[in-house]
Parts: C-alpha cells; structure tokens; sequence
C-alpha cells in the first residue's frame, strides 16, 4: 500500500466517471446558485408530493458522475437542467409504473364549492389575503397544464432559458418549444380569468 | 401595425424575443392604441406575477445538506458511493494531512465491492493521535464548505440523524453551549459528523459516530475512547466523553470539563 497523501486527489475509477474531492467542490460551487431553481422545478413536475427529494437525489449523482463530460465555461444551468429533466421523466415513469397518479388532469378540481365560498369569506375578512390567494390558484392553474406546455413555460418564464436551450433539454424542435410556451400562456390566461370571474374581479362578459 | 398584428407578436413580446424593427413597429402602435397597450400591459403583469409566484420555496437546508453529502462521500470514495450506508456522508473536508488517505479510499472502495463492508482495519499508525492530530484537529477552523448557520445545523443533525440539542443552560448544568459549525470529517479513519461547539467560550470537538463504528476503531484510539465511556479520560491537556446516543455515539473532546456536554446531544423524540 502506497504511503497515505491527503492532498493527491483520488484517481477516477476504472469507468472515469468518478472525480477528486477538488472536483466535487467545484462542481457544488456551481450547483449551489441555481440548488433552489432546480428544487422547485423538481417540486412543480413531481408526481409525488415527496419525490422532489428523490428526483434531486437521483439528478445530482447523475450529473456528479457526469460531471468530467460539462465543458467548462459552457451554461451550467442548462446542463444540469437537461439531466434533471430525464431524471423526473425516469421517475415519474417509475410512479406511473407502480400505479401511481397520472399528473395531466390529476389536480383539476381540487377545490369544491365550500372551499371557494371559505375562500371568499376570507378575502371579505382580509382583502390583502387575494394576493395569497392568487398565488396559490396561479400554482393550481398552472398544473392543469399539459406536461410538456408546463415544462417549457417554466423553463421560460421562471428560468429565462433561450428556446434554443430549452428544445436541447426537452429534445423537442425550437419551433415546436415556442408553440409549448405559447399554448401554455393561452391555457394559463385563460385559468386566471376564470378565477377572475369566480372571485367578482371580471364582470361575466368580460 | 394594425391591433391583429401587433397581439400576433404578444408571445414574442413577453419574450423579449422580437427583432428590433418589429419592436419599434409594435411600440409605435402601443403608443398609439390604448387598448393593445393595456392589454400588453396586463400581460406583461401577469407573467411577473407569475413569475413572483413560483419563485418559492426555497429548498430545504436538509436536502441541500444530504446532496452535497452525497456528492463529497462518492468523491472520496471513488466508485464505491453507491455502497455506503446512506446516512453516514463521509467528505473531503478533513484538516490537510488528516485526510482519509487515498490508497485507503481505493482499498475501501475494494472491499466494499468485494465483501460487501467497510475494512474494519485501517493500515495507519495512530500512536500520535491524542498528542499530536485531536489537538490539531481542535484548533482547525471550519473547512469550506462546513455548514455554519446553527438553524442548518439544527435541521440537518434533526432530519439525518434524529438528534436535538440543548436549547437552554439548564439543560447543560448551568454551562452556556454554543453552537460554531458542523462539517463531515474523519475520526481516527471513521466518517462522522464533527460539530463544534463552544462550552463556556472553551472550543468542544463532538464527533458522531455510527456505534458500529466507533465500537470498531483502531486500537490506540479505541483505549481512550473505551474509557471514556465508563468516566471521562484524561488524554494530557484533554477531556474525552463519550455519550450514546440511539444508533450513534458522541465522542466528545476538550481541554474544558466536559459537564455541560453531556446532556448537550438528545434524541430528537425524547
């Protein structure tokens, strides 16, 4: 056995995916700014309400044992993204597989009428509870999405990525990515004004 | 631009994807109709508020904390990352000459893959421990990547290890405990967490250990620590304590009476 060096790194496996501590902590230098990013598009595109952590999990040893592919100085973000997005693929299949939810159409109708009437009282009690309340349905809205209309538009509006990163990730042409965003804005608007309406925000003919 | 051509542009428009001509195009006819204009508005404000919106939460100190333990313990250990008990991390963040030494992480991550267990033996000379590397190790500052926020800590050491610690003097015999940082490292070749904390301004160094660990170290090492799980042993200038706590036991070292340290560590449902 060779004499013990803490500071020589440790040599990449046989596979050359795995790299030295020095590695991995430029590599969590780069995954720390964008760690709240990823975890809240793991959270919006989870089938589970506990599986954002597993998905994180599963696309960060992922990228780690890929990391000595990532060309440096090229978009981070958008690789890593890229990963993260097959990893949900992989494990929302996994769900789906165990008979688990199906996302598209699952979260429609969550709220029943009492709940909107407790809703409405609430804003009678405190009007700046709308924005609240905004927030949460502008969530909901966004569910009844189709998979990939919600994916692009995220990744769009909350991301800032260019439609050419985005078809990369999604493996999909640029053209059809804008048509995902697009499709996703009409649906979405038309959510909220119908949440306008429910609330007396809009007159009916609006 | 008529209203049909310009709310053709609206999607590029939010954007901010249009052609400067376009642009210009379109901002002359924003200028000049209310209606497109309020509605572009209106739009415009929708996806911020959107945006806003889902700008949350933030990810769970936790989970940040288990990922880079997970992406420091593959690092170290070469292939052998997807072996290791899941809750023990193990990290690069040892003081320099204090490292798990690389030869070893390559024999480890051998025998794990081999017979399935971590070496029980480790191929060092710990003859210099107590006098030389514990009191090296207690002056060390925090490595880089410590955590050092005592809420992160709180919640880490809560959702890994099912671990609270003393909220007031009371509960440590009238010694005041502060809590400095945590970072995973190397006891005598063993992963654990070290947390440093000060009792009565004096630097602890608390290591925890899985029990099937610590009951495993080396021989120069477990001596000391086997006394001190009957009473605390004098090691020179040192105090070491050993609490037991569930699955895990404290290694508890400083030049400072260790009377307040030993009620510090609980079981979070106790």
């Amino acid at each position: 056995m060779s004499p013990p060096d803490g500071n020589k790194p440790v040599s990449r496996s046989a596979a050359g995916s795995v790299g030295s501590p020095a590695d991995a902590r430029g590599f969590l230098d780069l995954l720390e700014p964008i760690r709240d990013s990823l975890y809240r598009y793991a959270l919006r595109n989870a089938w589970g309400d506990d599986q954002a952590g597993d998905i994180l999990q599963e696309a960060v040893m992922t990228a780690w044992r890929e990391f000595h592919r990532f060309e440096a100085g090229t978009n981070f973000k958008a690789w890593m993204f890229r990963i993260l997005i097959n990893s949900i693929y992989r494990l929302n299949k996994k769900v789906a597989r165990q008979g688990g939810p199906q996302l598209d159409g699952v979260h429609e109708e969550q709220h029943s009428d009492v709940d909107r009437a407790s809703d409405w009282f609430s804003i009678l009690q405190s009007p700046e509870k709308l924005n609240d309340l905004l927030d949460e349905r502008l969530v909901q809205a966004l569910d009844k999405l189709g998979t990939d209309e919600r994916q692009c538009l995220l990744l769009r509006l909350l991301e800032d990525f260019s439609y050419k990163d985005i078809a990369a990730m999604m493996d999909i042409p640029v053209g059809t990515a804008m048509s995902h965003v697009h499709r996703g804005r009409i649906k979405l608007r038309d959510e909220l004004a119908a949440l306008a309406v429910e609330h007396g925000l809009l007159k009916e003919s609006a | 631009m008529d209203c049909k051509s310009a709310r053709s542009h609206l999607n590029m428009y939010l954007d901010a994807a249009l052609d400067a001509p376009t642009t210009a195009q379109l901002d002359q006819h924003l200028n000049d109709c209310d209606a497109c204009a309020a509605q572009f508005d209106a739009e415009t404000q929708i996806e911020a508020k959107l945006a806003a919106a889902l700008s949350q939460p933030e990810m769970p100190p936790a989970l940040w904390s288990q990922l880079r333990a997970s992406v420091n313990e593959d690092a170290l250990l070469g292939s052998g990352g997807e072996t290791l008990p899941a809750s023990m991390p193990i990290s690069d963040t040892a003081q320099p000459g204090w490292k798990l030494p690389v030869s070893l992480a390559a024999a480890a991550a051998v025998a794990i893959a081999v017979w399935g267990y971590w070496p029980v033996q480790v191929d060092r000379d710990y003859a210099a421990f107590w006098q030389t590397e514990v009191p090296t190790m207690l002056a060390a500052g925090p490595a880089t990547d410590a955590m050092v926020d005592e809420a992160e800590i709180v919640a880490y050491l809560k959702a890994q290890y099912g671990l609270a610690m003393a909220e007031s003097k009371t509960e440590t015999q009238g010694h005041p405990v502060t809590v400095d940082f945590a970072q995973t490292a190397d006891f005598a070749g063993r992963r654990g967490i070290q947390i440093r904390v000060k009792c009565c301004r004096r630097p602890v160094m608390v290591t925890l250990l899985k029990a099937s660990e610590s009951s495993n170290l080396p021989e120069a090492v477990n001596a000391v620590v086997n006394k001190a799980r009957q009473s605390t042993s004098k090691q020179g200038e040192l105090n070491v304590g050993v609490q037991s706590i569930g699955d895990y036991e404290a290694i508890i070292i400083s030049e400072h009476k260790l009377d307040g340290m030993r009620t510090f560590f609980k079981r979070a449902d106790a």
